[in-house]
């Protein structure tokens, strides 16, 4: 099946559990998600929702699992036309410690050959991968405003 | 046309020049590259190889590209496992571009063959690297010690001298470490001024008083 997928992997120098509150918290990524409203019901089954600045719907999806510290698996759909029209994406989030540090993998699947959406996340993770990264371990972002 | 590819993207928050330093610097490397030696002279065209510390080279080629501060370009073979070494030659491309108040860190490594075990290999080495590299930079440790991956087995001692490149007040933290090259200062003031703001007291397991053989 035509699929686009986007993987990143991370080694970060924090406790599982300090990461996956980051990955879920609202008042966490004001630092390392540039600042974007992010509502969530955190609950399998829950509805999740990111906002531009301005108050429009950036990305919104459900959670589909919701494994404290392990895993999270996002359904995830962008609201700009072109991207909404490719339907809804997959994330998955994995924690696992890893020696002195917890590795986290990002990937992000959709059944759409050359997405726009997968073409959009592989800018975006890098950049808010690095923040969280550099949130958990200095107290404070690599990046204050997103970078092309 | 046959190609393998692995591209890994980081943002590191420090100048292209500090980065370009830390990615040029074979002492300075060994802290963030597990305790390997990347051997070589730093010129354009000069022959490099990788050494695994009490096993010998793990991987080899030639400096094709050498652009301060933005651009480096290594040619690349894996040495010791045999089907990988039989792929030959492949490319590893160092991007370095600034980026707001950080730099923009690129790795792109391609191997002329389909389906390559090398690229398999490297795509699980890249992150840990370079993971570590960030966090070196911006809090002067690294995010893992020796022991992960494909280094495991090794004493987990080697690394935490070099960790100590960070620290020029611990006495301690000398030991073990050669004579450092000038261009080293500034990414240690720059670890410094990072450790400074961040969260206090680290890992035992990474401090050097901690070095057991």
């Amino acid at each position: 099946m035509a699929e686009s997928r986007y993987d990143y992997l991370a080694y970060i120098h924090a406790e599982p559990p300090s990461v996956w509150d980051a990955l879920v918290s609202a008042e966490a990524m004001k630092a390392y998600f540039f600042g974007l409203p992010f509502e969530a019901d955190l609950r399998v089954g829950g509805a999740w929702r990111r906002f531009f600045p301005d108050g429009s719907l950036m990305t919104e999806g459900e959670f589909l699992e919701f494994d404290p510290p392990r895993r999270l698996v996002m359904s995830w759909r962008n609201a700009e036309p072109e991207k909404w029209a490719e339907g809804y994406s997959r994330c998955v989030m994995e924690i696992a410690p890893a020696g002195s540090a917890t590795r986290l993998r990002v990937t992000q699947s959709i059944g759409v050959p050359n997405s726009r959406l997968i073409a959009a996340v592989a800018e975006a993770w890098p950049q808010v991968i690095s923040n969280l990264k550099s949130c958990l371990e200095t107290g404070a972002p690599a990046l204050t405003v997103p970078v092309r | 046309m046959s190609e393998s590819r692995f591209v890994y993207v980081t943002y590191i928050r420090t100048t292209p020049e500090k980065l370009w330093a830390a990615l040029t610097t074979t002492e300075f490397m060994k802290a963030y590259f597990f305790g390997y030696t990347f051997d070589t002279s730093w010129q354009k065209d000069a022959p490099w190889q990788l050494v695994k510390p009490g096993e010998g080279p793990t991987d080899s080629g030639n400096i094709v590209g050498f652009d301060p501060p933005s651009r480096l370009e290594l040619s690349w073979r894996h040495e010791m496992d045999a089907a990988a070494r039989a792929e030959g030659y492949g490319r590893c491309l160092f991007e370095i571009a600034p980026a707001g108040e950080a730099s923009k860190l690129t790795v792109t490594h391609t191997m002329p063959v389909d389906n390559s075990k090398t690229i398999a290999m490297i795509s699980q080495g890249w992150p840990q690297i370079l993971s570590n590299l960030k966090s070196l930079i911006e809090t002067g440790k690294a995010a893992m010690k020796p022991g992960v991956g494909k280094s495991k087995g090794r004493r987990p001692s080697a690394a935490s001298h070099h960790l100590s490149l960070r620290s020029q007040s611990s006495t301690s933290a000398r030991v073990g470490v050669p004579s450092r090259p000038p261009k080293l200062r500034h990414l240690r003031a720059a670890a410094t001024e990072a450790k400074r703001s961040a969260r206090a007291g680290g890992s035992p397991s990474t401090s050097p008083s901690t070095n057991a053989p």
